[in-house]
Formats: structure tokens, sequence, C-alpha cells
């Protein structure tokens, strides 16, 4: 019972949250705002993740220059990936998106040579090698560490530094989709999540609205990918699972759709009921084996989200009377 | 201003449409009238471009338009209405009339990005087009309500409202009185009459109530089973016995 007081466990909780808002954003403007059923966002984060350590291990660039790259190629396939698809119905999508981050994901485990294959980036310079992408990373949060630790003391661990860059990211990730969903751009974007025939009447042409609110929240994903490679250090196919989509899109169910701030919210909350679950240590729930034990989580968050659903189906920021509109 | 020609849709060997011709004059207001089935809203599709003809052409303002897109159409100036009104239910009155001002800046993510004072402008000027347009329907008491909890009634003038907010040229108009009280039909008339008058637009419209019909329209064309059956002013068609039979379902 010791790991629930102590702060570096929650710091390193807080990283998770942060990654998993950033990721949640991006649905929420594809889906929330948009109306756009992306179940596989995962690629994306994948496709980030992957393009900057090939670069920086393969290619020999800097973390940052790689980071920017990474970036840059997300947005040209995200619209890739909505050309054939968004012209059609919304479920078109969602079976489309979801195949291709499964291709993402069958290419990263089967690629060797070029992803390190299923046991992930500590193979991608090739076996008998141990790769390592993200010095300059650590070294940055040293740098940042080095500046707190006079005020913080040994409160300022890498988690904890971790967690302020991913949460000023995330901040400003919200601040930035706020400006955008309440600019005339984004009252298109709602107008096509309700009605794309009455859009296109007005003379808005939807498909381009569709491709920009896609390209953005790829790009949200990349910038997640990123960060999560730089937290944990490696990684592998086994990150990118469509379990990851899905657990996104509890998120921003959970906070409320079309609420930017629900984000954060459900965010945090999906991450405290899946660490939390690591304290039931207690009877009843001792009687079960610690491997059962982790799977009590899945219960428990599946449990925790038909409660919602049932007593408050618009999500905890969610509006009410947009919820019960016909 | 607007002309088919020899526009022919089918649906599983129905001809929804079946070699339609006319021209409509700027200025004037034409209604489209016949029997249920006749081919009136698939007419309309077919001119606004969501359907695609078999065969024939639309041509505005002597451009062919046959294969635009619906966004183009409506760019050149040709905005339509639907019969069941298109109200976007989780914006407001004012925001549903808003987002349908053309070309705006604040559409545009790297306009809105790098010259946002362009956007709030233009902005500025849509909310005073958006107050206008709220006066003249009489929605002052729901403007700020989500369009969602509007009456019927209601959404049929936003409806319009809102096609007027996307400043067209040729209106097409797809049973604005059905569905609405008498008074507010006879409003909804005067409306019709005045966007000729005051703002010298194009109307098309497809019109049940025969009574209404004759009084606001300059040219009336009867459709019957996909066909042109007559066209003329208001009282001629009217008398027309193709139209009579039509109507009254004789010597079928």
């Amino acid at each position: 019972m010791t790991e629930i007081l102590d702060p570096q466990f929650w710091f390193f909780v807080a990283v998770t949250a942060g990654i998993y808002t950033i990721l949640g954003l991006g649905l929420q403007i594809q889906f929330g705002f948009a109306g756009l059923l992306n179940f596989g966002h995962v690629a994306f984060m994948a496709i980030g993740a992957y393009t900057m350590a090939i670069l920086v291990v393969k290619a020999g660039l800097s973390l940052w220059v790689a980071a920017i790259c990474a970036l840059v190629v997300v947005v040209p396939v995200s619209l890739l990936v909505g050309l054939p698809t968004l012209r059609l119905r919304a479920d078109y999508l969602a079976i489309t998106t979801l195949a291709f981050a499964e291709i993402v994901r069958y290419v990263a485990t089967n690629e060797d040579g070029l992803t390190g294959g299923s046991q992930g980036t500590i193979n991608l310079s090739g076996p008998g090698t141990t790769a390592s992408y993200n010095r300059e990373w650590l070294d940055f949060v040293e740098v940042v560490q080095g500046w707190l630790s006079p005020i913080l003391g040994d409160l300022a661990s890498r988690d904890f530094v971790s967690m302020l860059i991913v949460w000023m990211i995330a901040l400003v990730a919200i601040v930035v989709l706020q400006v955008l969903v309440r600019s005339p751009w984004g009252r298109v974007l709602k107008v096509i999540r309700e009605d794309e025939d009455a859009a296109a009447a007005l003379g808005k042409y939807v498909f381009r609205f569709k491709q920009q609110a896609l390209a953005i929240g790829s790009l949200l994903a990349a910038v997640a990918g990123l960060l999560h490679a730089f937290q944990f250090s490696f990684f592998s196919p086994a990150d990118f699972v469509p379990l990851v989509t899905f657990n996104v899109w509890m998120i921003v169910i959970l906070g409320g759709t079309a609420r930017n701030w629900g984000v954060p919210v459900g965010a945090v909350v999906f991450a405290i009921l899946y660490a939390g679950t690591r304290f039931l240590d207690f009877a009843p729930f001792s009687w079960l084996d610690p491997d059962e034990r982790a799977y009590l989580r899945m219960i428990v968050i599946g449990l925790a989200l038909i409660l919602l659903m049932v007593f408050r189906p618009q999500g905890i920021l969610g509006r009410r009377d947009e919820m019960v509109m016909e | 201003m607007l002309s088919v020609d020899g526009l022919r849709k089918y649906y599983d060997g129905i001809r929804a449409v079946d070699g339609v011709t006319f021209t409509i004059e700027a200025e004037a207001i034409t209604t489209l009238i016949g029997p249920n089935g006749a081919g009136k809203t698939t007419l309309f599709d077919l001119i606004s471009g969501f359907a695609s003809p078999d065969s024939g052409s639309v041509a505005l303002e002597g451009t062919d338009v046959t294969h635009l897109p619906p966004h183009e159409r409506a760019g050149l100036g040709m905005i339509r209405t639907f019969q069941q009104p298109r109200t976007i239910t989780r914006l407001t009155v004012r925001e549903n009339l808003a987002v349908a001002a053309p070309d705006h800046p604040g559409e545009r993510l790297a306009a809105l990005l790098i010259r946002g004072g362009a956007s709030r402008r233009r902005e500025a000027a849509v909310a005073e087009r958006v107050d206008g347009y709220i006066e003249l329907f009489g929605l002052e008491r729901v403007a700020d309500d989500l369009a969602g909890t509007l009456s019927g009634g209601q959404r049929k003038l936003l409806e319009m409202a809102r096609a007027l907010m996307a400043e067209p040229r040729l209106l097409l108009l797809d049973e604005p009185l059905a569905g609405v009280n008498p008074t507010l039909a006879r409003r909804l008339e005067e409306l019709i009459l005045r966007l000729r008058d005051e703002f010298g637009l194009t109307v098309l419209l497809i019109e049940h109530d025969l009574p209404a019909v004759m009084r606001i329209s300059d040219r009336v064309i009867a459709l019957d089973q996909g066909r042109v059956i007559a066209t003329g002013s208001p009282g001629d068609v009217r008398s027309h016995p193709a139209v009579i039979d039509a109507y009254l379902g004789s010597d079928r």
C-alpha cells in the first residue's frame, strides 16, 4: 500500500494521462467536431514514433529534427487515408482506418530491417546491438531537472519533468483547438458533423474540411506517439494495438463529446482507474492471483463507462441539451 | 437564368425525371407543380447537384454546371432549401445563419492562422447581416436558442433565412409553405414576393398549395410522371386539360 502514497508513481500516471489527453484531443476534433469515425487513431501515433526513431538511429538525425520530420510525414499520410474514404459514408472511414492501423502494426512487426520487428526499437540497428534514440530527450530532461531541483529537491524526478512537458503541450493543444472550434472554420465542422448535405448546399466543400480535421487529429496523435517514445525510451508494435484507439474513444466519450476540456478530464479519470486497480490487493480482490487482478481494471473501467452512460450519457463535461436534440 | 435541357433520371426502371426541358427567367418566380411522385424533388436534386442525371444538362447563366458538385453550384449563386428543413440542431439560430455566409476568410485554416483580423472583420459584418435576417423572419425571440428547440414552422423560416444568408442569385425552394400554419404561410408568400421585388432574386419553387402558387408565381411549370405537361402563366396552366387530368386522375 505504500506505492499509492508515492508521488513518483502518480507523476508516472500523469505522464500517461497527458499522452492520452493529446491523443484524445486529436480524436475530439475528428469525431467530436467533424463526426469522423476514426477507429485507427493509433496508426498515426505509431507512424510518428517510428519515423522519429528510424531517422535518429538509421539516418543519424538529431532527435529534434527527426521529431519534426515525423510530424511532417504524418500529415500527407492522413490525407492519403482520407482520400478514398472521406467522400463515402462515415462507416467506410471507420473500417478503413481500423484496417490501416492494423496494416501499420503488421508492417512494423514484419519489416525487421526497417523497424526492428516485434522486438521493437531496441533491435533498430540490427541483432546483437542495442539501439537507442532518445539520448537528447534524456539530456534535455536532465537540464530541466537541474533548473528545478534547487526548488523542488527530490520531487523533480525524470517523470516529474516529463509530466510538466507533456501537460504543457497538452494545454497548448487544448487552447489551439478551442480557438479553432470557435472560429468560423469550426462552425462549418459542426454543420458537417450534423448534416453534410446542408453544408454542401450552402457551398461548403465538405471533403476539404474533413481532410483538415483528419490531418490535425493525426498530427496530435503523432505528437502523442513522439512523447510516448521519448518517455519510455523503447517501443514495439505491441504498443500500438487497436485497444489503444478504443481507450482513446472511451476517454473522449467519458469526458464529453465535442468538449475539448472534457478530454483531460476523461484521460485523468481513465488513467486513475487504469493504474488504481493495482491497489485492489485487499479482500475480496486478494483472493484472485495478481494476473487475474490485472484484468479487473478492464471490468472496473467497463463498469464505470456503463454507469456513466446510464446517469450521464453526455459525458462528464458534455451538454445534456445538445444530447437530446433531433 | 437557368436552363434545363433534356434532363433524365431513372431509378430502378422508374422514370423519375423523363426528359425535362425548360428555362426560367431572371428576377421572376417560377413554380413547379404536379401530383406526388411527378418528379419535382428529383428535378431539384438534379438542378442543385445532389443527384446526377442519366442524360441532359443544366446551365446557370450560360455556364454548364451539369457535372459540378453541389458546393460549387452553390458558389455560383444557386442555393437550395430542402423539403424537410436541414436545421443544425446543436447550433444556435444565429450560428445556423452565420455559417451560410459565403467566402468567409475565417473558414480557411491558413487565413485563420495568418490573418485573424480579416476573419474577425468579416465575422462582424456577417453578424450584422444575421441580425437583419433574424428581424426579417421574426426570429428575435429564439435567436440565441439552440435551433433544435425550434418548432417546425420556425425551422422553415430558418431554412429560408439561411439560404438567403448564402447570397443566392437563384433560390430553389422545396415546398416552403408545406407544414406551416396558414398565417405563417401568408407571411412566407409575402417574403418570397419581396425577394423578387426588393432583392432582385430569381426564385424556382416547388409548391403544392395551388391558391398560393396562383398568387405568387410569374410562371408555372406542371410536371406529371417525370414530364413537363404544361407551362405558362398561372391561369393558363391551371385550366390546361392535361393539368386537370393529372390532378384529378381521369383518363389515365
